[in-house]
């Protein structure tokens, strides 16, 4: 199977890698999935207490160059939203921007 | 705070000369042809292109003479006689031949049948199939090394047993069985002995006799032969193994196996077989060394690697190593200009990853971290210091990546943690 020129651009330059502080009041952390399954995910987000937009959006990925490619996606989309918004972003969205099932 | 990584621009060491990209290091998948085995083999389309089995004409004869060479070129490599040799499409039906013909033709004298949970999906799915129909399998499980616990084998024999399947390599981590001991085993009880030699034969010595062996599958493609041609070694004398055939038919080799003979494969074959006798001593030294060179390429700049399987009982080419805290899926992609394998369940059809590893006790996520090296004759130092560089550079990129790379590094132990699943 080969990737779609999406996946292969965001795994060769992923968006937004790294950490936010995790004890910072204003991050959030979501880690899913387990080493033995061959994926797990670290999302972060900073939200902006007043205004709910989350500022900043950082991750990391274990797991197939798909996993990576989904991962660094959803950190763009979310950025810049607010909570209620990014709650909104479907799966299927993420798998039809990035081609997941040709 | 954000803490930022610089994973661009992506370092590529730099292709040096006399390096042609991709490089192929899957050797244990298959074999690139060796040129003079191709060059044997042509006449055998056009100019000799009868039916070995004609005997009155000169075009059988011209076919079924260069039929009987291979059959005694691939006996030799062997130490097998000519009459022991039965050609057939390749190891997979050599394996089903050896299984399944014994089973049926040992049915009065037993049932049960003993393997081992690392080999091929050929024997593992045979015997599964003989289960159906009444057959009783033992699958032997493996130490950490990979390899057999005599022991555990002499306990699972019984007064039923009829056949042992052993291979002699693993086609995933090299891993040689101690053939000789079982071979003694099993002729001190009666019992027949198989063994899948796919990965083995013209690579390392295999003698059936020293290794008192019964049957063993051989394939073409694995030593730099055609791909669909393989054979069985079938014993004659002590003792006299007999099969059932599974291909009827006209009768050919000594009514085993039924079917026009593929001439120029078989020619192909017997070409492979005296190249790899001939460069066998010289070709296993470089082998050796070229696997310690990319090891130590690999393991001098990267900590948390392991290897899987011995690394004193293994065949020459084969290196098989896990990249903790890096998915191997997401590795071979970053190292797209080579070609390798992984255990990762990614890059295979099941869901599960490499059920090879999870027998040596390795754990899924070191499992899922697999990449497999086979090293093969064709293989340059200047590929093998390319590929450790541009493996340390990729490992190195993806553990940046990696959460769980990270929580390792903070002190956290990941067996503790409470996973998660979607």
């Amino acid at each position: 199977m080969a990737y779609s020129d999406k996946v292969i651009d965001h795994y060769n330059h992923p968006r937004n890698v790294g950490s936010l502080d995790k004890n910072s009041a204003e991050v959030g952390t979501g880690l899913v999935g387990a080493p033995e399954c061959g994926d797990v995910m670290k999302l972060q987000i900073k939200v902006n207490p007043q205004t709910n937009i989350i500022e900043d959006a950082k991750f990391k990925t274990f797991g197939c160059g798909s996993a990576i490619a989904s991962s660094s996606l959803a950190t763009e989309w979310v950025k810049g939203k607010t909570v209620d918004e990014a709650l909104a972003i479907k799966n299927t969205e993420i798998v039809k921007e990035l081609s997941l099932l040709r | 705070m954000s803490t930022e990584v610089k994973t661009l621009p992506q370092m590529q060491p730099v292709v040096p000369d006399g390096v042609r990209l991709p490089i192929y290091m899957d050797n244990h998948a298959t074999t690139p042809m060796d040129p003079r085995v191709l060059e044997e083999m042509l006449p055998y389309f056009m100019e000799k292109f009868g039916n070995a089995a004609s005997r009155n004409h000169s075009f059988g004869w011209a076919a079924e003479e260069g039929v009987e060479t291979a059959r005694e070129r691939v006996a030799k490599l062997v130490g097998a006689s000519t009459k022991e040799i039965i050609f057939t499409s390749g190891a997979t039906e050599s394996d089903n031949l050896a299984i399944k013909g014994v089973a049926e033709m040992y049915r009065e004298k037993g049932n049960h049948i003993i393997t081992a949970v690392t080999e091929h999906k050929a024997v593992l799915d045979t015997c599964k199939r003989l289960e159906k129909y009444g057959y009783r399998v033992t699958y032997l499980p493996v130490q950490t090394d990979g390899l057999v616990d005599l022991d555990e084998l002499k306990r699972a024999m019984d007064d039923k047993t009829i056949l042992v399947t052993l291979m002699w390599a693993n086609n995933e981590i090299g891993v040689l069985q101690p053939i000789e001991e079982i071979g003694k085993l099993c002729h001190e009880r009666g019992v027949v002995f198989h063994s899948d030699a796919t990965q083995a034969v013209g690579k390392i010595p295999v003698d059936v006799n020293k290794a008192n062996v019964d049957l063993i599958s051989i394939s073409a493609h694995k030593m730099y032969g055609p791909k669909g041609v393989g054979a069985l070694y079938v014993r004659r004398k002590n003792p006299r193994v007999q099969l059932a055939a599974i291909i009827d038919g006209g009768g050919h080799e000594r009514g085993m196996r039924s079917g026009t003979l593929n001439v120029p494969s078989i020619v192909g074959l017997g070409k492979a077989c005296q190249i790899c006798m001939e460069d066998m001593p010289q070709e296993s030294k470089r082998l050796t060394a070229l696997r310690t060179r990319l090891k130590d390429g690999i393991m001098n700049h990267l900590d948390e690697v392991y290897i899987n399987g011995s690394m004193e009982h293994r065949l020459p080419g084969n290196l098989n190593i896990s990249f903790a805290y890096v998915e191997g899926e997401s590795l071979l992609m970053g190292i797209n200009d080579i070609a390798v394998s992984s255990g990762s369940a990614c890059t295979s059809a099941t869901l599960e990853p490499s059920y090879v590893l999870k027998a040596l006790g390795t754990g899924d996520e070191l499992a899922h971290s697999s990449i497999r090296f086979g090293l093969g004759r064709f293989n340059t130092e200047a590929e093998v210091d390319y590929v450790a560089a541009r493996l340390v550079e990729t490992v190195s990129r993806l553990r940046e990546l990696s959460p769980l790379y990270e929580m390792a590094k903070e002190g956290i132990d990941l067996k503790s943690v409470k996973w998660a699943a979607e």
